[in-house]
């Protein structure tokens, strides 16, 4: 009597089961467009993160070249006007200035392109100088400034020192 | 019967919960491209840099350059080693004494001729130079000859002494050619 009761409490928990498995099998179907919601919206977040972060460090680096470039720029001006009593450096002074000794402050991975350039009264290349050590990339970032210089003929004239690095 | 009502809005449920969740991570990565694209946007401004300060210091200290003559009762000639803060001051002392800007004409032109070379490419510059009492409401004169009316503009102010000691307020303006063309029409 014993195996006759559990043979059939079985047969009812296996029926009971079976049952539970078809919901199973059925709620697993009805469950796919909820996974796939779930997927799509785990990969949107991964992919927005992923560009943001790519712009983020696009743009670090950026402003780290336009701080250099700057930098650089200023270096220049503050070693042209090195001036001993005079009020303005000479034309001669500023086509003599040493670029590359300047450019040492830039991390050796920079490359950089340097021209001194006289804007007024008359348009004039003074000085040219650039790094060979990198080919020019396309990440690049300009700075100029403009600084009074005495020509040949005493005058005041206007020099713009125009820095590319990359 | 009932089982399978049941399972059916269990069902529905989790198909709307999941309907939420892409939404909001759809809301989270616009928010977040957005983020990223705007503050590049503000970095690519800022990489165009236009000191408007720079020109003005560098302009007054130059010289002009050019040797020719004013035509006044007295006629003062310009050698070329006159800076354009003296020119300029010369100018104001003259009409501040009732006289005519006619006779700085040409030196007007070169004026304006000097601030083109020396602003950056794309900006029309203007300078404006008036008495310390009136300000800029009303102007000695003006180079080259209107001020820019462009909402964004770069400008950038100094003080030099008049011939007959008084001291003038210069201001330079540096408007995008665009938008001062547009101003203009």
């Amino acid at each position: 009597m014993l195996h006759v009761g559990v043979g059939i409490e079985m047969s009812r928990w296996v029926s009971g089961h079976v049952r539970e498995d078809d919901t199973a099998v059925g709620g697993f179907f009805e469950d796919l467009p909820v996974l796939v919601l779930v997927l799509c919206g785990v990969a949107t977040i991964i992919a927005a993160s992923v560009l943001s972060s790519s712009r983020i460090s696009e743009e670090r680096q950026d402003e780290w070249l336009q701080e250099a470039a700057a930098g650089f720029a200023d270096r220049i001006v503050e070693s042209a006007l090195q001036t001993e009593g005079a009020e303005y450096p000479t034309i001669a002074k500023l086509r003599a200035l040493n670029v590359s000794r300047l450019a040492a402050g830039l991390p050796e991975s920079v490359g950089y392109a340097v021209s001194l350039v006289q804007v007024y009264p008359k348009f004039e290349w003074l000085l040219q100088n650039a790094s060979h050590q990198k080919p020019v990339s396309e990440d690049a970032c300009a700075s100029s400034r403009l600084v009074n210089a005495i020509d040949a003929w005493s005058r005041v004239v206007v020099v713009e020192v125009r820095v590319v690095v990359w | 019967m009932s089982g399978d009502r049941a399972r059916s809005d269990l069902g529905q449920l989790a198909l709307l919960d999941a309907m939420v969740f892409f939404a909001a991570a759809i809301l989270l990565s616009s928010i977040a491209l957005s983020f990223s694209f705007d503050s590049a946007g503000t970095f690519a401004g800022g990489n165009s840099r236009v000191d408007a300060g720079e020109v003005l210091t560098a302009f007054l200290h130059a010289s002009i350059a050019e040797s020719f003559e004013i035509v006044l009762d007295e006629p003062v000639t310009v050698t070329g080693g006159e800076t354009f803060a003296l020119c300029l001051s010369l100018e104001a002392s003259i009409i501040l004494g009732g006289g005519s800007a006619e006779p700085f004409r040409q030196m007007n032109e070169i004026v304006g001729r000097a601030l083109s070379d020396l602003c950056p490419a794309g900006f029309s510059p203007s300078l404006v130079v008036a008495e310390k009492s009136t300000g800029l409401g009303d102007p000695l004169f003006v180079i080259p000859g209107a001020a820019n009316r462009s909402e964004q503009v770069y400008a950038a102010s100094a003080w030099i002494p008049s011939a007959n000691g008084e001291e003038l307020l210069v201001v330079l303006m540096l408007a995008p050619t665009l938008l001062a063309e547009v101003a203009s029409i």
